[in-house]
């Protein structure tokens, strides 16, 4: 029953964020490189290694400054919020409380939801690009299958990312239960300790403390065609940290749910 | 194991430093329907929320089915449905998805938590709104769908906060019929209401509520017994009782309103009425036609605990 559970929570909760008009909205703006990229390719040269190189190196311009730039991680950061807020702000829990379903569950199923949902809105934009490449190297199917391990590269660390943004949203939406104050405390934390983290004093390469730099160590096991020296960092610790960030923030997010009270 | 479905005991709720419920000890038996009355603000709604598990006990213990909630929340909720006092739902939603997920969280198969919801619409009379959405629904028919959606699964024991809140007097009506039924199938049924005549119709056992405290609780019939000091009669000539009554000791006042005449009764010397007014009555040859208290016996009951709670 418990499993059961859970995935009607994450079914239910996945439904409502694709038919959302909110949904449509963001995805009109993660899409917007893909439709320019469609309009304006700018191929530099043909064949799969071309292809390659130049799929890598716009994953590497668009991905720390527009994908997981404000944008992006107002995205995640909007959409992850409502998730447990707008239970909360409605009265909604109530209702999920009393039925039999562990909070813990709750917070699971929400959680896998909102990043589906993110890989939708985020891997759709990737994909379109990485369909089209081909056609535009005139690489054909070859080039589909050898840019796929690109396409999976750029797509797990835009989710890690995302989903310790997610989860420090969520964190707070427990906490702050008005679904746009919510939004904007995680926002102001995350852009705060952005600004302030890499210019600490004494300490050697201040600016790995950024999201994009971090993006960028990770893309590392998959990006070969492009010189990623100048980022230092192993690709498996930056995953890892972003993983068990995400994981901490969410047991602090079902410990703050099950001490809390809820009143209206 | 006890003999009472919902047991509390010393239940207290602080919001800050303002006592909400104080030293609560519940008892409802299994099978009953059991009539949580008290003025708005009492605190029916409070205590809900915590047998819900909305809200925590700053102290006490709840035991439901001989669980301890919140500990074992999840076992609970197996055999409870909850209809809260404002109908909340997911607004949009349609009727039908939400009585569905509200089942499949019970563990419902797909097929099975369909066809009660299907059921139940059917049953709370929104059977052909199945497909609006619930942000399009009066606050009435929302109370119909929060109503069907505590009754999926079939549980064992109903929490109702407020259940005719929203509801327009025919629907009262049906209301109390379907309690009625629960109850005969033998559900536990557990109502907070602030309206004595719904509650009268419907409930065996009762619990008075007064500024967070349990004033009194059990069988209705079991209660302090109240006698009336005010009584409806209707006779074939009322002026003529009417004068009669006025020159009697045990009468404090009486007056005739819209038909019926109206007594107040000195208490000290109510037997006296008993004896004399019927014998003028049939003395004089007068058809009786109405001879009933002005105020029903939990209304009796409740007037004068709520009183003695005042003087106090």
């Amino acid at each position: 029953m418990s499993r059961a559970a859970f995935w009607v929570i994450f079914g239910s909760e996945f439904r409502r964020l694709i038919r959302s008009i909110k949904l449509k909205v963001l995805f009109l703006a993660t899409f917007f490189p893909s439709l320019l990229y469609l309009f304006n390719p700018h191929a530099s040269g043909s064949g799969v290694d071309s292809m390659l190189k130049a799929f890598q190196a716009l994953m590497l311009d668009l991905l720390p400054n527009y994908w997981l730039g404000i944008i992006g991680q107002l995205i995640a950061i909007i959409l992850m919020s409502d998730l447990l807020a707008s239970e909360i702000d409605r009265g909604t829990i109530r209702l999920l409380l009393a039925r039999p379903v562990r909070l813990s569950e709750v917070v699971g199923a929400k959680f896998l939801a909102g990043m589906a949902t993110l890989a939708v809105l985020f891997g759709v934009p990737y994909a379109v690009i990485w369909l089209y490449n081909p056609v535009v190297y005139d690489t054909g199917t070859e080039g589909l299958w050898k840019g796929l391990p690109n396409l999976a590269g750029a797509l797990g660390a835009t989710l890690l990312v995302l989903a310790t943004l997610g989860a420090l949203a969520m964190l707070i939406s427990v906490i702050i239960t008005r679904p746009l104050y919510a939004s904007l405390t995680a926002f102001g934390i995350v852009f705060l300790l952005q600004f302030l983290l890499p210019q600490i004093p004494y300490i050697k390469n201040p600016q790995r403390y950024t999201l994009g730099y971090q993006t960028a160590v990770m893309l590392k096991s998959s990006f070969h065609k492009v010189d990623l020296s100048a980022f230092g960092g192993s690709p498996a610790h930056t995953a890892i940290f972003f993983a068990a960030t995400s994981a901490l923030l969410l047991v602090l997010a079902w410990a703050v749910l099950m001490e809390r009270d809820f009143p209206d | 194991m006890t003999a009472y479905v919902i047991e509390t005991r010393e239940l207290t709720k602080f919001f800050g430093k303002r006592n909400i419920i104080y030293h609560l000890n519940l008892r409802v038996p299994k099978g009953a329907v059991y009539g949580f009355l008290g003025p708005n603000g009492a605190g029916k709604t409070t205590t809900i929320k915590m047998l819900t598990a909305a809200l925590k006990p700053t102290y006490g213990e709840i035991k439901i089915f001989d669980l301890e909630m919140p500990r074992e929340r999840v076992e609970i909720m197996k055999k409870v449905g909850y209809m809260p006092e404002q109908p909340i739902a997911y607004e949009d939603m349609t009727i039908a998805e939400f009585l569905t997920y509200m089942g499949r969280l019970l563990g419902l198969p797909k097929e099975e938590a369909v066809r009660q919801a299907r059921d139940l619409m059917a049953y709370a009379g929104v059977g052909k709104l199945a497909f609006n959405r619930i942000k399009e629904l009066s606050s009435g028919q929302r109370q119909r769908v929060a109503f069907a959606a505590a009754l999926i699964g079939e549980p064992e024991l109903l929490i109702l906060d407020e259940p005719t809140a929203n509801l327009d007097p025919l629907g009262r009506i049906e209301f109390i019929g379907k309690v009625l039924e629960l109850a005969k199938a033998g559900k536990t049924i557990f109502i907070s209401s602030h309206i004595v005549s719904e509650v009268e119709k419907m409930c065996n056992y009762v619990g008075l509520i007064k500024e967070g405290q349990l004033i009194d609780q059990g069988r209705v019939r079991e209660l302090v017994n109240v006698e009336g000091t005010d009584y409806d009669i209707v006779v074939s000539d009322n002026s003529k009782l009417l004068e009669f009554l006025k020159d009697q000791i045990y009468v404090r006042e009486a007056w005739e309103e819209e038909g019926v005449v109206r007594v107040k009764l000195d208490e000290r010397f109510s037997e006296r009425f008993f004896v004399e007014v019927p014998a003028f009555i049939a003395g004089e040859g007068l058809a009786l036609k109405l001879f009933k208290s002005h105020t029903s016996p939990l209304e009796r009951i409740l007037m004068k605990r709520f009183n003695m709670g005042w003087e106090e």
